[in-house]
């Protein structure tokens, strides 16, 4: 008997393997792509892998994990997101995915009509209430301002921390941002220099929901009220490379969003989860115009599975919802003030 | 109920390999399959289990681990593991047991299934999963005669899902 052929021997084989190496090893053949697949223990695997990742205590008393903390702990939950989420068509849960500046490219690029989907997959807006686990997955390396209004004069290559470094009004910026953002902003310079070689993950954990991010990138208001920003650093990375054998530890940009892609679908399928945003979204649809088409074609979806009319897209993105907490609503004033000038 | 307590001999249990060799093991130690342990409890006085799908060499290698582990609990191995090395995932006795070549690994996994023995079908699981750690798709095709069943046109919806995969 050959032992890749059996099912339950291989499921129990892959077991001990992690989620990333599974899905290298989904096209070794049809039974090593069926059982990592499908195999119970592959899931339990996952899921015991994705347990320990978020929830270890050292993970807490990470100094990104604190500032995340900070900010979530700053802004109520449940009022202050407007979250770009995508509805699962197979299962008809809404649930978003973690689009970034490359795959929402790429996908755009390849589709004749202009129309972004990805897979099962469309893009759509909510305001998340009540959201049980929300991932976050941030943008790694998609710290590029060109498609931001703030910068366009600004070469391609110039990122954010650049971009803030280059802000004639710097100061006047720093007092009017949130001082979480400006953190996070702090932190993009610090490792800028090194970031197109060290892409890097932090985890946290508080409450009953789960965040993740590799590079964390700003969401500007004129397209979302959320500045999720998941600031990263090297020893995070390093300590989770050392614990799963350099996995973390990546080297290209493409690499690490499709983790957190298949991390991001793998998690809800399991239920883990049913919220899945990025920090960053906004942007790289090509034009207004699309990203207008996108939310009507998913505004009666979201409506008809219960979400509150206020929370859909007729009211997004112009208008911010009026509950939001008073240090982000003058944020936004504030955003949209520099944004004019 | 009678119980012998000047018994000196444990009772032995005869397995019966798949060329008719018989390799005695004690009853305790036998008991760490559940197999065997529901052929003894289901049969009075059954002292002899055929294995007509094990090889009397497997048999040896299961009798020696049941031997070690009769009077305490195997390791358990976390998941997933941590290196390529067994010696780095579990006890170094287990590591050397079961540093064996493939065949008997698998033979040993397949004879742990049959027996209904978990912890030594984990471990040898274990093992066959440090193989494939850390190695490319082509050297896994390669070393296990695996042949490349997928059309292209799904290797590359494959490689267009999951870019990295190959680096």
């Amino acid at each position: 008997m050959n032992v890749l052929d059996n099912c339950d021997l291989l499921g129990g084989i892959l077991s001990y393997l992690n989620p990333f190496e599974l899905i290298s090893l989904q096209t070794v053949s049809k039974t090593f792509n069926h059982v990592s697949r499908t195999h119970w223990e592959i899931e339990k695997s996952f899921t015991n892998m994705i347990s320990e990742l978020f929830w270890t205590k050292d993970q807490i008393e990470n100094p990104a994990i604190k500032i995340m903390t900070g900010l979530f702990n700053t802004i109520k939950w449940g009022e202050r997101l407007i979250f770009n989420i995508q509805l699962c068509k197979v299962c008809s849960r809404i649930c978003g995915l973690g689009f970034t500046d490359w795959v929402i490219g790429k996908m755009h690029q390849s589709t004749p009509n202009g129309i972004i989907t990805h897979k099962q997959w469309q893009l759509t807006s909510i305001v998340a209430d009540g959201v049980p686990f929300i991932l976050l997955i941030a943008n790694p390396g998609g710290h590029k301002c060109r498609n931001m209004k703030w910068d366009e004069s600004l070469p391609n290559s110039t990122t954010n921390c650049e971009w803030f470094a280059q802000f004639p009004r710097k100061a006047k910026l720093k007092s009017r941002l949130h001082p979480f953002i400006w953190q996070v902003a702090e932190c993009e310079r610090s490792y800028n220099s090194k970031f197109e070689n060290c892409f890097k993950v932090s985890s946290n954990i508080f409450e009953n929901r789960i965040c993740v991010g590799a590079y964390c990138e700003f969401i500007f208001p004129e397209y979302c009220n959320l500045i999720s920003v998941v600031p990263i650093f090297k020893d995070t990375c390093k300590e989770l490379s050392e614990k799963y054998n350099e996995l973390y530890y990546f080297k290209g940009k493409r690499k690490i969003v499709q983790m957190m892609i298949e991390l991001a679908q793998r998690l809800h399928h399991l239920g883990v989860i049913e919220y899945v945003t990025v920090s960053h979204k906004k942007v790289d649809l090509d034009t207004r115009e699309n990203i207008e088409y996108f939310y009507a074609v998913d505004y009666l979806k979201v409506y008809a599975l219960g979400i509150p009319e206020k929370y859909t897209i007729k009211n997004y993105p112009r208008r911010a919802p009026s509950n939001l907490s008073a240090p982000v609503n003058s944020l936004l004033i504030e955003a949209r003030q520099l944004n004019a000038i | 109920m009678f119980y012998n307590f000047n018994k000196i001999e444990e009772v032995k249990i005869r397995l019966r390999s798949a060329e008719g060799h018989i390799c005695e093991v004690e009853e305790s130690a036998a008991l760490m399959s559940s197999f065997i342990r529901s052929m003894i409890e289901g049969f009075n006085e059954v002292t002899e289990v055929s294995l007509p799908n094990i090889n009397s060499v497997v048999i040896e290698k299961v009798i020696e681990y049941m031997r070690h582990y009769k009077d305490k609990d195997p390791p358990i191995i976390k998941k997933p593991i941590i290196s390529s090395k067994m010696e780095e995932n579990t006890s170094a006795w287990d590591a050397g047991f079961i540093d064996a070549d493939w065949n008997m690994v698998v033979d040993l996994m397949t004879a742990a299934d049959y027996l209904m023995m978990i912890p030594l079908r984990d471990l040898c699981c274990a093992k066959m999963a440090c193989k494939f750690k850390g190695r490319s798709i082509d050297e896994l095709r390669a070393e296990y005669h695996i042949e490349n069943e997928f059309p292209s046109e799904m290797e590359e919806n494959l490689e267009f899902q999951h870019p990295w995969r190959l680096e």
